[in-house]
């Protein structure tokens, strides 16, 4: 650490944050990202969308209606019915603010305690680092979604509000030490900062040091990260329902949608599947996309 | 080396018994008994006395702890034990699915390479331009798509424009060869396709590095045509890291493949994962699990040692 000074300016660590008003900084990210802000904008309307379901729908996403089965799409069904006479667009609609919500706050609350973690690591370095990456090696050497698909098996379903509590856990807890170790990476480099150094002459505590000198300077790269996680819980939580795992019927899930669907059904009716896969599609390649897009607008090496 | 190789080996049996007491401990506070479920599950009727000795014969009525050990030794005698619902040995149910998995697995892979190419190259070479944005939506687009739903997609695409799609059931290599691998090159397509979208953004950032390099700059003044630049010289150096990503996923590529194989009607591993799953079938899951991370620290050995072939500096540490 006494040997930082030089090097990490070379290395073109991030320099402390300065405060810039907030639609300064979406204007420049409007302008210089028109992808990233045109994903912003398709998110928004989901959230609203998925928000106003019950107003917006047409029908009751649950009311089977056997006169009317696998109807294609048409005015009366915008997206046509399922195999039991349900609204194809009232139950997406439906199902889009629990696939939003659980996607946001699954890679919320994973990043933080992933970040907490690989901000730790970076930090003390010796051998809390090298503990640390061990158990991180341990956790990482089970498949994602093998991980998830055990989880769910040991804690069963517990609902609190309408949201399965243990099938957050299940989709949380897998990513954790992959954001560790994404998270670990970027505060190395803020590390070698010299006003890490500077902080730390000036006799500050630890945990000062990662509140207040660290932490604002992996905001940038914990976003990027928020974002491009909410698009793969989401992508994780559709491969889940679509093996029945975590929701049951007759939710208005998207990935459950999918599932149970034969070859008969699909190849006679395919809206019953197109429009359920796009529906996850779309949200997926928003969150992506404007992950994609605020890694370029946030980092500066990639800046042209 | 020699140090640098027991060190890694070291780390790599550690990590192993860390994953085996972890899931061995995890499994263990799943609600409810696997003996009983089995018995009960389809509407049988089990006494207490037959329950007491069918939970003895699979080893259930001693303590924790006799239970650990006894699984612990066995591992370390390659020995995964029996599952609880078939009965048959573990290394046999997985022994004869883990060949179809595997051979899925190579060919999504040798497709995520060659797909991959195309658009990292193009990538690397156009950056900044709209042919650039172009291919960074189609490759987000890529990773945006999930597998099963791609699926039913070329089933539907296929069915329209052939009239034909692979046959569901399973049939042997040796009765009908050209059956055998039109059912594995579609799954391997869409798993492919995913793949490819994230080489391809992989290749172009790595591309992007290389061309930057001094030896491309010494190769283009030294007369060497531009397409031989990028292939000979630029590629062969930026497909490294790709290389290594693409190692290190493979574990995670063979988890992936639960979804798909379902999908498909693959008799593979996945498929054995989903059983294991419905039937709380304790000791096939933890099988399953410890041989996902036997193959995860394996490769990544074997990655390792690559490198450290490759390059004397990694060896120091």
């Amino acid at each position: 650490m006494s040997t930082a000074s030089v090097t990490s300016e070379e290395a073109g660590s991030p320099a402390p944050v300065k405060g810039r008003p907030a639609y300064k900084v979406l204007r420049r990210f409007v302008r210089t990202q028109p992808l990233g802000a045109l994903a912003l904008l398709l998110i928004a309307s989901m959230f609203i969308a998925g928000s106003f379901a019950p107003q917006l729908a047409p029908y009751d996403p649950l009311a089977a209606a056997f006169d009317a089965v696998l109807q294609p799409p048409s005015g009366a069904h915008w997206l046509g019915t399922d195999n039991f006479g349900r609204d194809v667009f009232s139950r997406i609609l439906h199902g889009m603010r629990p696939a939003l919500l659980l996607g946001v706050s699954t890679a919320l609350i994973g990043s933080l305690i992933g970040a907490a973690i690989g901000t730790t690591s970076a930090y003390f370095g010796g051998r809390v680092d090298a503990a640390l990456q061990r158990a991180n090696d341990v956790l990482l050497s089970i498949p994602l979604i093998v991980a998830a698909l055990v989880v769910v098996a040991v804690l069963g379903r517990n609902v609190v509000a309408g949201v399965d509590i243990n099938l957050m856990i299940a989709i949380t807890l897998p990513y954790i030490p992959v954001m560790a170790r994404v998270m670990r990476s970027a505060a190395l480099q803020v590390r070698i900062s010299p006003y890490i150094d500077a902080a730390r002459a000036m006799g500050y505590s630890h945990v000062r040091i990662i509140a207040r000198h660290m932490a604002p300077n992996l905001v940038s790269p914990w976003l990027v990260m928020v974002s491009a996680f909410t698009a793969q819980t989401i992508l994780l939580k559709a491969s889940l329902s679509f093996l029945g795992v975590g929701v049951h019927e007759p939710t208005p899930a998207w990935g459950l949608m999918l599932s149970n669907v034969s070859v008969e059904i699909f190849t006679t009716a395919p809206w019953v599947v197109l429009f359920p896969g796009l529906a996850i599609s779309s949200t997926v390649f928003a969150f992506s996309l404007l992950g994609d897009a605020l890694r370029d607008a946030l980092d500066p090496r990639t800046r042209h | 080396m020699l140090s640098f190789l027991v060190k890694r080996i070291g780390q790599l049996l550690f990590t192993l018994w860390c994953v085996a007491t972890l899931i061995f401990f995890m499994l263990r506070v799943l609600p409810g008994d696997p003996v009983e479920f089995k018995y009960t599950s389809e509407g049988g009727v089990i006494t207490a006395e037959q329950l007491q000795q069918q939970r003895q014969r699979f080893g259930f009525d001693k303590p924790l702890v006799v239970q650990y050990g006894h699984w612990i030794a066995g591992l370390a005698q390659l020995e995964l034990g029996t599952s609880i619902w078939s009965e048959n040995p573990i290394a046999q149910e997985i022994g004869t699915r883990l060949g179809v998995t595997v051979q899925l697995a190579l060919l999504a892979l040798a497709f995520g390479l060659v797909m991959a190419l195309p658009p990292g190259i193009l990538g690397a070479l156009s950056r900044g331009t709209w042919l650039d944005q172009l291919i960074r939506v189609l490759t987000v687009t890529g990773q945006s798509v999930p597998s099963f739903w791609l699926a039913m997609l070329v089933i539907l695409a296929m069915l329209a424009t052939f009239g034909w799609i692979p046959a569901i059931e399973a049939v042997s290599f040796r009765e009908r060869p050209w059956e055998y691998l039109a059912q594995l090159v579609v799954p391997a397509a869409v798993v492919g396709w995913r793949l490819s979208s994230v080489n391809a953004r992989l290749l172009r950032s790595s591309l992007i590095e290389v061309l930057g390099q001094d030896y491309v700059r010494t190769a283009h003044a030294k007369g060497v045509g531009p397409a031989r630049v990028v292939w000979r010289h630029a590629l062969t150096n930026a497909l490294l890291p790709t290389v290594t990503v693409l190692g290190i996923e493979f574990a995670g590529l063979l988890g992936g493949l639960v979804v798909t194989e379902q999908v498909f009607n693959i008799n593979g591993i996945g498929r054995l994962l989903m059983q294991a799953i419905s039937y709380s079938d304790l000791a096939l899951l933890q099988g399953l699990v410890m041989l996902f991370a036997l193959i995860y620290v394996t490769v990544g050995f074997a990655v390792d040692i690559a490198h450290a072939l490759l390059d004397p500096r990694i060896r120091v540490h």
